[in-house]
């Protein structure tokens, strides 16, 4: 395929204005091949024979010897290198010599799972293995009986992290056999693992490998990577142990042309003043689709492939009719079956173009496409050498063309190529050992199976302090050495793998009872407060309650013209604690927790089509304390007095560097601009001219660390983005933009107090230097374990945890309390029948079975607070230490025996509403067991001992020929049945 | 009177305040004291409520949630050996366990009825109902002795800890309950180790729905604890004679509601199943065992039913 030539035509176009900022070749590259150490079983060699492979790259070699030698296996290679191939085959000769052996498959999303198990299903048939293997997907759409037969029977279970929490790991015990054989556990896409997902899938694998190890297997580790800054080091966080890197590529790839595109800028409007992407892309979609060159288009969402293929078809109709039947958009949601129809139609010739999302990213093999066009860069390098690495073959030549949005980051890119095809510097954050994410684990961890004292360390620096938070929770409960799980509910249902807020408000429509929607508690205030427009499939419903106690919102569905915009905006009110600082050029850069507030005052209705601002309302919601993570920067004053004295303003160019900063972080660390907010100078307890930039979930998630750790890095990128930003004065690209009047500014877009770019600039110039002073060891830190930042952990566990439900507040109960009579006071004595034959009753009983229970275990021993009481210690019988047994012995106050005593008379007492005896006998205080207390009785009446000194000397004592033994003997018997007597025939 | 007074008294002492109980709230006010800082003030991170004014409230819907659950009431204190005589016994696994063994009719008048009946339709000399029995469970002899029935109590919906294994046996002069109870989560083992151990010599188990709950669970737990569990040799599931005898004429087939119609009988003061896990986590945690008797009994209670209907199923 020429594209020279096809580059040419456009150039030479008289549209064209210069839109081609960037061209990268690639060069062809050829296979390395080699063969493992020892070849391959008989089933692999067949099946790589039936494929039409004859040796393997050399990656897959490595990766083969490595895992046959036992060992734990990252391969980082790069799009379409036969990366499955590397497990593929291991599996399969496991299957083939052990038939026992098991492996678990883990797939970030549900299609990804659904086509690997298609792979090997394809892989067992040529092996001739289909019939006696069972494999599948595991899955919230596989059927019950379907779980039931992989849980039996499954050789290999391929499954996603959600399922494997939620599904598998409660029900470990009855997948016993499984977990017994299991040999391998696969991670593929392991470069998605990163942040709360990863923070949580990391803990999800220690709770793995503790419950494998109860079913006595050791599983092998083998995880595939795309290009990330980092794989090594999320692949040790993630798994926790040392693995065998292999990143040498040996797959060959044809010579690869990439083409960045920036859309010109238009110059009738003040702000966003690019054209549209979309509408470039379709242009060189259909340009390319004239010139019978096959492509793909990536764009952000479904409505935009819709839109690309619809412009696409209209201007092929205009100029080659024959053509416009050979493009069909893809979206989500298609069945397998239309997409295996695509991908045949692409490779036929059949198909031309593809218009689609990210949906096609993963999991499609499209052989047959010689172009792509990514319509704005996808945020990860993952995401662009996917979605760029769909066109191509071995042996062909190839486009890939990114066009360019207008945000901070694609700007950036189209500036910056050196950022996609230099060494990675993505990073990948992740933090197993975040406190607040372990506050779900452990809980789920110990449902599995009891937590023993010598496995807390595995679960990082801060369990012990998130396990006793848990206990006084009520949601564990220490027995021995041992944590157990100690409340009625199962916590893998409550703790989400993927989102930081286990409580999801539930979206409620009152006309019909259903729940509509789930909004997360965070973010659920701004956007469905009461009068709130709620937009659900395009529908209106009106927000009638939120009830964020209960976590409800009642909507109801209303036919209204516009829809609502909250106002407002969040800012630092004060730092709680600096935990990092260091100097940076000519600036103080800290990092440590601080208060943020969150406000929305006001709302407005906006009219649906001309997005007319209707009207203002106030709205009485409180203020939002967030209590997070942040990162802030602080000017040297001399730098600030100079700047003065030229008259800029320092807060707006403070302003305009935050915000160019927050727009450009997802650069550096695997996260999204919304994950921050930015504020300036706001602060009560630091410098005016200080800078924020904050992380917006409680206590973070190590973004701003990361952040902080890499600013050497970042604050350079900035300056660069805002110096190379074309725009006059400021724009969405760089420091943010003015776009409405004085208070209805949203700080999140960047419309605030008129941020500066030219003070912005002289700012970051002033603070970089001639960055050679920016890398610094920290001057002052807090140390991990330091007690004041436990405390400071300990009391947002607490926070958290207190969402979770009503913390029940419990007093322990002291067997022995120490609590008596007033001595002055005359101890009552009861006349009470019932009493008096309930306590002779217990005389009885003690006595038959006080000969059976002498030489055993005292029952008290077991009592929680291993609190013996000292008469029992000692064997002694006095009465002084425990006024309790006074207690009782008074109530044995002899009474004149009933005449009437009979079988009527005790089912009277059943009946009258008194409960049963024994229910009553509950509601007594404690007093000491019957036996001791039988025990203290004769050794009294042997004595012939005096009462003890608190009591009247004249207490009659008592004495079991008082009662008769019939009296006795029926209240004995009776009493036992009483507890339970019911309606008589 | 002065029944009255001691009334006073003991509600007193149960409202009295309870020493040695740490408050850790007041401690880590200490601690931050310590470091100079302020004891903290408790604020939320969120709003406490939210306002709830509905400001078109003529489309204010009825829909009333239940709230969430308020602090239970487990009832005032009691230790474990006032409300229940049991035996502590050690086992093959673990720490030991209560057992408790009294005479069913002891519990309930109404037992020496049932094993009346039950005698003739097992495979008892006299007996005339064998045959039909017999098929039920797939078994050629199955003398009183070979018979157990079955249920358990746990601490939770799915694969939580087993605390209570309550079992019926046929003596020689009726009906005998043996209840393995665990008095905390660690003596699990030991009660799944003595329960096998006594199933050893039993070759039918009657359960109700035990096929797909009890014995399973029996199985699951014991991976869990390392004890490795056997299901018995046969096994009646009265849950599925009881679908088929009476499932089109009563609104579910509940055993609390085939006890209700098929029995006759109503439960007095009985604890719901769905309070129990809490009411055994509070056990463990305070150590207060208000609503153990009642659990026991609720346990006992459903095993007599279950020789009851199942009579009544063989008449």
């Amino acid at each position: 395929m020429d594209f020279e030539a096809f580059l040419n035509d456009i150039r030479s176009s008289p549209v064209y204005r210069g839109q081609i900022v960037h061209t990268h070749i690639q060069e062809a590259r050829d296979a390395d091949l080699s063969d493992p150490a020892v070849p391959l079983s008989g089933a692999a060699t067949g099946y790589l024979a039936t494929d039409g492979i004859e040796r393997l790259y050399s990656h897959q070699a490595e990766a083969i010897d490595n895992i046959r030698e036992g060992r734990d296996v990252l391969i980082v290679t790069g799009t379409a290198s036969g990366k499955s191939l590397c497990y593929q085959l291991p599996l399969i000769e496991m299957l083939e010599t052990d038939p026992a052996g098991r492996a678990l498959l883990l797939y970030p999303t549900k299609a990804l799972s659904q086509d690997q198990c298609q792979s090997f299903q394809h892989a067992l048939e040529v092996c001739g293995m289909a019939k006696n293997v069972v494999i599948g997907v595991f899955d919230g759409d596989t059927p019950a009986n379907a779980r039931r037969s992989l849980r039996d029977n499954g050789s290999l279970v391929l499954t996603n992290p959600d399922m494997l929490h939620a599904a598998l790991l409660p029900q470990h015990a009855k997948w016993a056999e499984f977990l017994r054989n299991l040999k391998y556990v696969v991670i593929d896409e392991l470069h998605t693992y990163g942040g709360l997902f990863g923070a949580n899938v990391s803990n999800l694998m220690r709770r793995v490998k503790r419950v494998c190890d109860h079913h006595g297997s050791r599983p092998q580790f083998i995880l595939c990577s795309a290009t990330v800054g980092n794989p090594e080091e999320i692949a040790r966080k993630l798994i926790e142990r040392d693995v065998a890197l292999i990143d040498h590529d040996g797959s060959p790839r044809g010579k690869k042309t990439f083409i960045f595109w920036n859309p010109p800028r238009i110059r009738v409007r003040r702000f966003k003043s690019r054209r549209s992407a979309n509408v470039e892309a379709h242009e060189l979609m259909a340009e390319l689709i004239r010139s019978r060159i096959p492509t793909i288009t990536f764009s952000k969402a479904h409505v935009t492939a819709e839109l690309i293929y619809r412009y696409v078809v209209e201007a092929l109709e205009r100029t080659a009719p024959h053509l416009a039947r050979k493009v069909t958009p893809y979206r989500g949601g298609y069945l397998a079956r239309d997409r295996r129809e695509i991908e045949r139609k692409l490779f036929s010739g059949e198909l031309l173009g593809v218009s689609t999302t990210r949906a096609l990213e993963l999991g499609i093999d499209v052989g047959g496409l010689d172009a792509s066009i990514v319509v704005g860069y996808p945020g990860t390098l993952a995401g662009f050498f996917q979605q760029a690495g769909r066109a191509g073959r071995r042996d062909r030549e190839s486009l890939a063309i990114l066009v360019g949005i207008d945000t901070s980051i694609n700007q950036y890119v189209m500036n910056h190529p050196e950022y996609i095809f230099g060494r990675p510097i993505e990073r990948l954050v992740l933090d197993p050992d975040n406190p607040y994410i372990l506050s779900g684990q452990l809980r789920c961890a110990a449902y599995e199976l009891p937590i023993d004292e010598s496995e807390v360390a595995g679960f990082g620096r801060y369990a012990p302090l998130v396990l006793d938070v848990l206990v006084e929770q009520c949601k564990l409960n220490k027995v021995g050495n041992k944590w157990y799980h100690a409340s009625d509910d199962i916590p893998q249902h409550e703790v989400s793998l993927r989102d930081y807020c286990d409580a999801n408000v539930a979206i409620t429509d009152v006309d019909t009872g259903q729940v509509i929607g789930e909004l997360n508690k965070f973010d659920a205030q701004p956007i469905i407060h009461p009068d709130a427009i709620y937009l659900h499939q395009g529908e209106t419903y009106l927000v009638l309650e939120l009830d964020l106690e209960r976590n409800l919102c009642f909507v109801k569905r209303l036919e209204t013209d516009y829809y609502t915009q909250p106002l407002g905006g969040t800012d630092v009110h004060h730092i709680d604690q600096p935990l990092r600082h260091r100097q940076f050029g000519a600036s103080q850069a800290y990092f440590g927790e601080v208060t943020a507030y969150f406000r929305n005052d006001e709302y407005e209705r906006i009219h649906f089509y001309t997005l007319d601002a209707i009207s203002r309302h106030k709205l009485d919601l409180p203020t939002w304390q967030l209590e997070t993570m942040a990162l802030w920067i602080t000017p040297s004053e001399g730098l600030v007095r100079e700047m003065i004295e030229d008259g800029y303003d320092i807060q707006k160019g403070l302003m305009g560097i935050a915000y160019a900063t927050r727009m450009i972080l997802p650069l550096f660390i695997q996260c999204e601009t919304l994950d921050f907010s930015h504020s300036s100078c706001t602060a009560i307890n630091a410098p005016w001219h200080t800078m924020f930039i904050y992380e917006r979930y409680p206590h973070g998630l190590g973004f701003t660390e990361a952040a902080f750790e890499m600013l050497a890095d970042i604050m350079p990128a900035v300056y660069d983005r805002i110096k190379a930003c074309d725009c006059h004065n400021g724009c969405p690209c760089c420091v943010g933009k003015p776009l409405r009047g004085e208070t209805t500014w949203n700080i999140e877009r960047g419309e605030a107090n008129i941020p500066s770019k030219r003070a912005a600039l002289r700012l970051l110039r002033g603070i970089l230097g001639d960055a050679s002073n920016l890398r610094h060891a920290d001057d002052e830190s807090m140390g991990q374990d330091s007690e004041e930042r436990l405390l400071i952990i300990e009391r947002g566990i607490r926070r958290r945890l207190e969402k979770l439900g009503d913390p029940r507040v419990f007093h322990p109960i002291d067997p022995n309390p120490e609590v008596g009579f007033p001595e002055v006071e005359k101890p009552a004595v009861t006349t009470d029948a019932d009493v008096a034959r309930r306590a002779l009753k217990r005389i009885r009983l003690s006595k038959s079975t006080s000969e059976s229970t002498d030489k055993l275990e005292p029952l008290h021993r077991w009592s929680p607070y291993g609190h013996v009481p000292d008469y029992l210690k000692s064997g002694q019988t006095s009465a002084e230490g425990h006024p309790a047994q006074g207690v009782s012995q008074s109530q044995v106050g002899p009474r004149p025996p009933e005449d009437g005593v009979s079988v009527r008379d005790d089912s009277r007492i059943a009946k009258d509403g008194e409960g049963s005896a024994y229910s009553e006998l509950a509601h007594e205080r404690p007093s000491p067991a019957p036996r001791d207390q039988a025990k203290a009785l004769r050794n009294l009446m042997k004595s012939g001992a005096p009462r003890p000194a608190a009591k009247p000397p004249d207490t009659p004592r008592v004495e079991e020929s008082t009662i008769p033994e019939a009296v006795v003997e029926l209240g004995d018997s009776i009493a036992s049945r009483a507890r339970l007597l019911k309606k008589k025939k | 009177m002065a029944n009255d007074d001691v009334r006073k008294l003991i509600e007193a002492f149960n409202k009295a305040p309870l020493k040695n109980v740490p408050d850790p709230s007041r401690e880590i006010d200490g601690l931050r004291r310590k470091l100079g800082r302020q004891p903290k003030v408790q604020t939320a991170t969120e709003p406490v409520k939210a306002p709830l004014r509905s400001p078109i409230a003529a489309l204010r819907s009825p829909i009333e949630q239940p709230r969430p659950a308020q602090p239970r009431d487990f009832g005032p204190p009691v230790t474990l050996d006032e409300v229940v005589d049991g035996v502590v016994k050690g086992a093959a696994v673990g720490p030991g366990y209560l057992h408790i063994e009294i005479p069913a009719c002891e519990v309930e008048a109404e037992a020496t009825l049932v094993h009346r009946r039950f005698l003739p339709i097992t495979g008892h000399p006299d007996g005339d109902a064998v045959e039909s029995f017999s098929r039920a469970c797939r078994s050629q002899h199955v003398r009183p002795e070979d018979i157990v029935f079955i249920d358990l109590e746990t601490t939770g919906l799915s694969m939580t800890p087993v605390f209570l294994i309550g079992t019926m046996e046929c003596g020689a002069d009726g009906f005998v309950f043996h209840q393995y109870f665990a008095r905390d989560y660690s003596e699990e083992a030991s009660i799944l180790a003595a329960f096998r151990e006594r199933m050893a010599d039993i070759r039918l188990a009657i359960t109700f729905n035990g096929k797909s709950f009890d014995l399973p669970y029996l199985v699951s737990r014991g991976a869990c604890t390392g004890v490795a569990m056997r299901e018995p040799e046969f096994h009646l599931d009265l849950l599925h004679e009881a679908r088929r005898l009476y499932g089109r004429d009563l609104p579910n087939c509940r055993l609390q509601t085939l006890e209700q119609h098929i029995c006759g009988r109503e439960r007095e003061d009985d604890i719901p199943g769905s309070e129990i896990p809490a009411a055994y986590h509070e056990f463990v945690r305070t150590g207060n065992a208000n609503k153990i008797r009642s659990i026991l009994t609720h346990n006992l209670l459903d095993i007599l039913t279950m020789a009851d209907l199942m009579c009544r199923m063989w008449r």
